[in-house]
């Protein structure tokens, strides 16, 4: 029987009991504002880091995990397992993947595969439930990476920022850039594409782009096979009312009433800023 | 060629010098009559002139005539129609220029026209006209070009003279236009009858004038008028190579008696573009020289000078010709650009914030001309364009632009500044070009336009009665409210516009609209439509202090 133990960090906005109670390890990824320093998740809660986040002038930043964390995890953890399946944030956002990878080519007497989640937030989330799923149901390794596989292929992101600020200045806006400048007030709708940040639609209006997103979410559920064969995850930070108003129209609309849900975490909040609103839907395995 | 006798004027023949004549006092005529002609708009609401948007399309038309150093009929009507086709402006001028493409066309390889040339060039001028138009209406230039056609070919039929022809045809062409609000109801209510049949009648009628020896009036105003003639930076500069004569020479002789033949004829031998009209008590001479100090030496004979200008036109044109291609050389070359037409800063800033390159400035009562659109789409360092015309009297002349660029350009039918807009939202840069338009001018239907005017005079539009000095709302283009102040105006025509599934209201307001006065009516419309987003933003736009968007 292989022992199988799974690593993820701190960008899958996953509540962390849910994490723990898997026995999930989670490496925090540290956040800056200025000189001080926080572990997200462990030193600082998400409530605090919005507050800080208004009160300083100082853009938070974030400090990618180094291969020595990484081959500290891992090494701890080679005594209770034969195979980690370590699943992070994109490579295309940030070197994560990079350090995860240097430190598991250099594990002797542990497997290590390192698996890009090629998304963020829930889009790594719901990658790291399923392995504890697969985990849980005692698949051989191989059967998990597909059903990662098969999670991430069909995986949608929709999302909206009140301002593409926090992006930009992050380096995380890909091509979604082309929706810079504009005069009017143009609240883009993006997606997460090829691990990028991507313009999805230019829309005008906030009442329109909670329509939009119910919109996508719809045309997801037919090409996907309807609402039971669906996992939805639908995420904000403080936007406590676009939250609530797309969730009731979700309910009428499409009689959804299941959904993961939590708030945007400091690792994503950085790069989006606050306001953000965000679904996540994939089909399940099986 | 003109043969007289003491009761009558009889003529036989038509030939270059005497065309070049009946061109620009037919232009000369429209000019007189272009405010009456203006006046005959069928909505009591600001926006294209008729009369102004002729005279502007034959006035570029005279120039391009009168430049042309000519022997034959052919060449002249050549002439007309380019010039015309270039000059362009708002949807009667673009008919008037295939007018022109249809005598053109009938009139080639002629050296003289005769009663029977002259009688198939009208009837081919309406022919090539009816053609050009997608679906041709009744009741409008259409049908008077038509009847004036047909009036010249029956003419013809019977005698010789080519004055009798040309007054048969505009005998018939009258006949026509009183019957215009007969077959256009539009017309009847609002009493009136067609501008664009009307300013073509007094072209044609300006030409016969000058044939019969009759003045065409205040001809002076033909080349003062500048205020049209503002021409864009943009502007294609003329060539170095095709200017002969250095300087633009221009000046008044202040007396009312100057042997104007015998003028005309020295001064001939000194350049060209020659133009020597008189009128109340002045003299107007215009010349391309290289001489301008000997031009005026002559000119004191005659009377003290006033209003002397005196250009150096290589100069110009080497400026011209270095500022384009510095513009177009800093540019890189670009999948596909924009061209569009708005009126007001505000607006034309939020547009070039939303991707356009090239800004045409007009709209409601200043119709850009083909020449323009196509002086903005050359401009554009891309072999693919996109017009936007955001005008409804635009979209032809727009449409125009397409035979004459050799770039791919598509035209996206918006008649209004909303739609404009909407369809530049749209817009998706990974697509292909094609997927591009086609998903511009699917847009362009999910947007409502709204617009706040005030009425030009006393009208009936729809059984509804209107004060000059009413406030009026227009809903995608069609007054459907009239009331005594903007705010109520305002708030009645949007009630109109919102619907349940509108999510977006925004209100872009007019250069004569204070930011207090917009705050007040943003505050009310905020109220009313708690259920909508609204925006506010500076549109800057003349004649219409608001317009609005309701998607």
């Amino acid at each position: 029987m292989t022992r199988i133990k799974i690593v993820t960090d701190s960008s899958t906005d996953l509540p962390r009991k849910l994490i723990e109670k898997h026995g999930v390890y989670e490496i925090p990824i540290i956040v800056r504002f200025g000189e001080e320093e926080y572990r997200s998740g462990v030193d600082i809660t998400t409530s605090e880091f919005y507050a800080k986040m208004n009160e300083h002038d100082v853009f938070p930043t974030t400090a990618q995990i180094t291969p020595g964390e990484f081959t500290n995890v891992y090494q701890e953890l080679a005594d209770e397992a034969d195979v980690i399946i370590s699943i992070h944030l994109s490579g295309k956002m940030s070197g994560i993947m990079d350090s995860a990878r240097l430190a598991a080519q250099n594990m002797e007497n542990v497997k290590v595969i390192v698996y890009d989640s090629e998304s963020a937030s829930f889009g790594v989330g719901f990658l790291v439930l399923e392995a504890i799923k697969a985990v849980e149901e005692n698949c051989a390794v191989q059967e998990i990476t597909r059903r990662l596989d098969q999670v991430k292929e069909s995986m949608r992101v929709y999302f909206s920022v009140p301002s593409l600020e926090h992006l930009q200045k992050g380096g995380r806006i890909g091509k979604a850039a082309a929706f810079l400048g504009g005069l009017l007030n143009i609240i883009p709708l993006l997606t997460i594409e090829g691990g990028y940040v991507s313009p999805f639609e230019k829309i005008r209006g906030k009442k329109r782009i909670l329509k939009k997103m119910v919109q996508q979410l719809n045309s997801g559920l037919e090409e996907l096979g309807g609402k039971d064969q669906i996992t939805l995850g639908i995420l904000h930070a403080e936007n406590e009312e676009g939250y609530k108003e797309l969730v009731q129209k979700i309910r009428e609309e499409l009689g959804i009433e299941d959904f993961l849900f939590n708030e945007v975490g400091p690792i994503i909040g950085t790069h989006s800023g606050p306001g953000i609103l965000a679904i996540f839907f994939h089909k399940k395995t099986g | 060629m003109l043969h007289t006798n003491e009761s009558d004027q009889r003529m036989i023949n038509i030939d270059a010098k005497d065309f070049k004549r009946m061109i620009l006092a037919g232009t000369c005529w429209l000019n007189e009559h272009k405010d009456y002609v203006d006046s005959l708009n069928v909505f009591p609401v600001p926006d294209g002139d008729t009369g102004t948007n002729m005279y502007l399309t034959v006035l570029n038309a005279a120039k391009e005539v009168q430049n042309c150093i000519a022997e034959s009929v052919s060449e002249i009507a050549e002439a007309l129609q380019e010039g015309a086709l270039m000059g362009a402006r708002g949807n009667s001028g673009v008919i008037l220029s295939q007018l022109f493409r249809g005598m053109s066309r009938s009139l080639k390889n002629k050296n003289t026209m005769n009663a029977n040339d002259l009688a198939i060039a009208l009837n081919s001028a309406s022919e090539m006209a009816y053609k050009a138009v997608m679906r041709p209406v009744e009741g409008t230039i259409l049908t008077v070009a038509r009847y004036m056609g047909q009036g010249a070919l029956e003419s013809a039929m019977e005698n010789e003279d080519v004055i009798k022809v040309l007054e048969d045809a505009i005998a018939k062409g009258n006949e026509a236009l009183q019957m215009t609000p007969e077959l256009l109801p539009v017309l009847k209510e609002a009493n009136v009858v067609d501008a664009g049949g009307q300013g073509y009648l007094f072209f044609i009628e300006g030409a016969l004038r000058v044939l019969k020896g009759l003045s065409v009036e205040d001809a002076l105003t033909v080349y003062d008028n500048q205020k049209f003639e503002k021409k864009s930076p943009s502007a294609t500069p003329p060539s170095t190579m095709d200017i002969e004569f250095q300087y633009c020479t221009e000046f008044l002789i202040m007396s009312g008696e100057v042997p104007i033949d015998q003028v005309r004829n020295h001064l001939e031998r000194m350049g060209d573009s020659l133009l020597v009209v008189g009128a109340k008590g002045a003299t107007k001479v215009h010349v391309h020289t290289n001489n301008p100090g000997k031009v005026l030496d002559y000119a004191l004979k005659f009377g003290s000078l006033n209003k002397i200008k005196i250009d150096n036109m290589v100069e110009q044109s080497h400026r011209h010709l270095d500022e384009v291609e510095e513009k177009i050389k800093t540019k890189e070359k670009k999948t596909f650009g924009i061209v569009a037409v708005t009126a007001g800063e505000g607006l034309s800033e939020i547009i070039e914030s939303l991707g356009v390159d090239e800004v045409v400035m007009g709209g409601q009562s200043m119709n850009p001309s083909t020449q323009d659109l196509v002086d903005a789409v050359e401009k554009i360092n891309s072999d693919h364009i996109i017009i936007l015309p955001n005008n409804k009297n635009i979209i032809f002349a727009a449409e125009q632009v397409k035979n004459i660029s050799r770039k791919e350009v598509s035209v996206i039918p918006t008649r209004s500044i909303p739609q404009g807009i909407c369809a530049l939202m749209s817009i998706n840069p990974e697509q292909q070009f094609g997927e591009i338009v086609d998903g511009m001018i699917n847009s362009v239907n999910d947007v409502k336009t709204g617009e706040i005017t005030i009425a030009v005079r006393d009208s009936k539009v729809n059984s509804i009665e209107i004060g000059e000095g009413d406030c009026l709302g227009l809903m995608d283009g069609t007054i459907s409210v009239v009331g005594s102040d903007f705010e109520s105006t305002s708030l009645e025509l949007l009630s109109k516009m919102v619907t349940e599934d509108s999510f977006l209201i925004t209100i872009y307001y007019g250069s004569d609209v204070s930011e207090e006065r917009a705050e007040t009516l943003l505050a009310k419309v905020e109220d009313q439509f708690s259920d909508q987003d609204i925006e506010l933003y500076y549109g800057g736009q003349p004649l219409y202090d608001f317009i609005f968007s309701v998607e």
